[in-house]
């Protein structure tokens, strides 16, 4: 209900409650912001685990030092992984957003969004699975924007 | 300023972080998904690959340096 009439009052306001290819754009924006948030604090993160690997590495025959930079890299790949996804959804996300603002078909640019947030929980999951909980979640109001009147959100 | 106008900002800022600054912009859609493409980072994954490679070398260069002085 809040959320609702939050909604109702950013949109009255000026500048807000644009069109479609408006509010995908500015919801696509919110998410990548998302993800240069939680770029920085990740690559941090890893560099500062391998370095103590790589520091006990030097210590050891070379096969097993290898072994165990290429294991801590491992560990860290899946999440790696995961906000490339979520990078290339975004991307693709506006590319379709783009195509619409050209005059091309803006009713599938819900879909695009859709996956793109799809993406961006799966990271947020992979990410809280490694202990590490620094993703902002995507504002219930922006999904309202870009949902709104589509019945299944 | 008026306390209620207050609390409703206070309340959007903290609902939706980010919608400030985004939605209350005034672009174009073209500057709009400008911005949008600006905002979005790069990959991880080949930066990662190429320090986890980088690593591997200079744990090879050190145990040469090593062997080296040994013999």
């Amino acid at each position: 209900m809040t959320r609702l009439a939050l909604l109702a009052v950013v949109l009255a306001l000026p500048g807000c409650g644009g069109s479609t290819v408006m509010n995908h754009a500015r919801a696509a924006r919110t998410v990548a912001q998302g993800l240069s948030v939680v770029r920085a604090p990740l690559y941090a993160a890893r560099e500062q685990a391998l370095d103590g690997v790589e520091e006990a590495a030097a210590g050891m025959p070379i096969e097993q030092g290898e072994a165990s930079i290429d294991a801590e890299a491992d560990r860290w790949a899946g999440v790696g992984h995961w906000f490339d996804v979520a990078v290339e959804g975004v991307r693709t996300w506006l590319g379709a957003v783009q195509f619409a603002e050209l005059g091309g078909d803006d009713g599938v640019l819900g879909d695009f969004a859709r996956t793109a947030i799809g993406q961006y929980n799966t990271l947020a999951t992979a990410l809280r699975g490694m202990g590490l909980t620094f993703i902002p979640p995507i504002p219930e109001t922006v999904l309202d924007f870009i949902f709104e009147g589509d019945g299944d959100e | 300023m008026n306390e209620l106008v207050k609390a409703l900002l206070t309340a959007i800022a903290t609902v939706a972080p980010g919608l400030l600054e985004t939605w209350f912009d005034t672009d174009t859609e073209e500057e709009a998904i400008e911005k949008a493409l600006a905002a979005v980072p790069e990959k991880l994954t080949p930066q990662w690959e190429a320090d986890r490679e980088a690593r591997k070398a200079r744990l090879r260069a050190a145990a040469g340096e090593t062997d080296g002085d040994a013999s």
